[in-house]
């Protein structure tokens, strides 16, 4: 008795695993899919395959990342504005994110954001050439030229 | 016994192989896929383009001495930058210092002068009275396009001062067909009418304007 149940026990754990092994499989045939579709630039077509990995909560890093990279290439700012919003919400230390969303708030039109972040990255790196171009340029766009100006004179070392 | 145990390991490996080999590709793929992007990471700006974008803003502010020092120091980097000697031209125009501007528009190809360019440039022609070389780019705008009003009426004058004025006329007709309430083309007109010797067209035309 104990012979049969020690085998019925173990072949269950096989099924399971083997069942498990189909589940994760069926994610990852869509996954290969997204990436060839990807890799081929066909980015209109591999969005739905990626989000519905991320509704499957498949590889939800690399999916997110990969979903706000093809929705800028095909410049559904929108998309790529929530996408990234929701990475940055697992990673709040990521400074080209910060940057990407910023970027994404300007061309939106949302100059006001796109100040707020430029302005905290650089509290933390005030000497930050590039950060200073980037938040001359938000500002000249927003029309406060007079700070523009002072930040592209950072830039270039000329601070007065 | 032992034979039913052997079987149930046997399925048990094929299992964790089968089970591991996504999980080993999940994180090869995870190192894989972390080099490819499409968005550019190149945020490297030359110090020659923060200058530039300097100069606009510059120029923007209306302070257009430090707009032009900056744009000098651009050009001396970049000589063959077309798009900001045009620009250089343009604040200078404003400085009312059209000499120079002159200078500078001459240097570029007028193929890549853009038509706030091309007006600036037939404006400063015409200050000089050198009208041959207005009337080719006052044409060129019209030809580019028709409803240039700006540029036929600059044409229409430049003609008429150039005393060509059976010319000056069709060019005048041709704004009033399209714009009949405007009351100081429409005066130009009965001038260039009178001054070659159409009164009593002329006076029609005045006559108009006080309706």
């Amino acid at each position: 008795m104990k012979t049969i149940t020690a085998i019925i026990v173990l072949l269950c754990i096989a099924v399971a695993t083997t069942l498990a092994y189909h589940k994760i499989q069926y994610k990852w045939i869509i996954y290969r899919e997204a990436e060839t579709l990807y890799k081929k630039k066909e980015y209109k077509k591999a969005i739905p395959y990626y989000t519905s990995l991320l509704k499957k909560s498949f590889r939800d890093h690399v999916v997110l990342s990969r979903l706000g990279e093809l929705y800028l290439a095909v410049s559904d700012l929108n998309n790529a504005r929530l996408i990234y919003e929701e990475i940055l919400r697992s990673e709040p230390l990521n400074m080209q994110t910060r940057i990407t969303l910023a970027d994404i708030y300007m061309r939106l039109g949302d100059y006001r954001k796109t100040i707020n972040i430029y302005t905290m990255l650089l509290l933390s790196q005030p000497g930050n050439r590039h950060l200073h171009i980037l938040m001359a340029r938000a500002l000249t766009a927003k029309g406060d030229f007079e700070d523009a100006i002072t930040h592209y004179r950072i830039a270039l070392g000329e601070n007065q | 016994m032992k034979q039913a145990v052997k079987i149930s390991l046997i399925l048990i490996t094929i299992g964790f192989i089968t089970f591991s080999i996504p999980v080993i590709d999940r994180v090869y793929g995870q190192q894989k896929g972390a080099g490819e992007s499409i968005v550019s990471k190149d945020d490297q700006v030359p110090e020659w383009k923060t200058r530039w974008e300097l100069a606009r803003v510059l120029s923007y502010t209306k302070r257009y001495g430090e707009s032009i020092t900056e744009y000098r120091k651009v050009l001396s980097k970049k000589p063959q930058l077309y798009e900001a000697k045009i620009e250089m031209a343009k604040v200078l125009y404003w400085m009312g210092k059209k000499e120079e501007a002159l200078h500078a528009l001459e240097d570029v190809p007028i193929q890549k002068l853009d038509e706030q360019a091309q007006a600036a440039l037939a404006e400063i022609y015409i200050t000089q009275k050198r009208y041959d070389k207005a009337e080719v780019l006052l044409r060129g705008l019209i030809a580019k396009n028709p409803k240039d009003y700006r540029a036929r009426l600059k044409l229409a004058e430049l003609l008429s001062w150039d005393k060509r004025y059976k010319e000056s006329i069709a060019e005048y007709e041709i704004i009033l067909n399209d714009l009949p309430d405007d009351r100081q083309v429409r005066r130009k007109y009965a001038l260039v009418l009178m001054q070659s010797g159409r009164h009593s067209d002329a006076a029609a035309q005045l006559r108009k304007t006080l309706e």
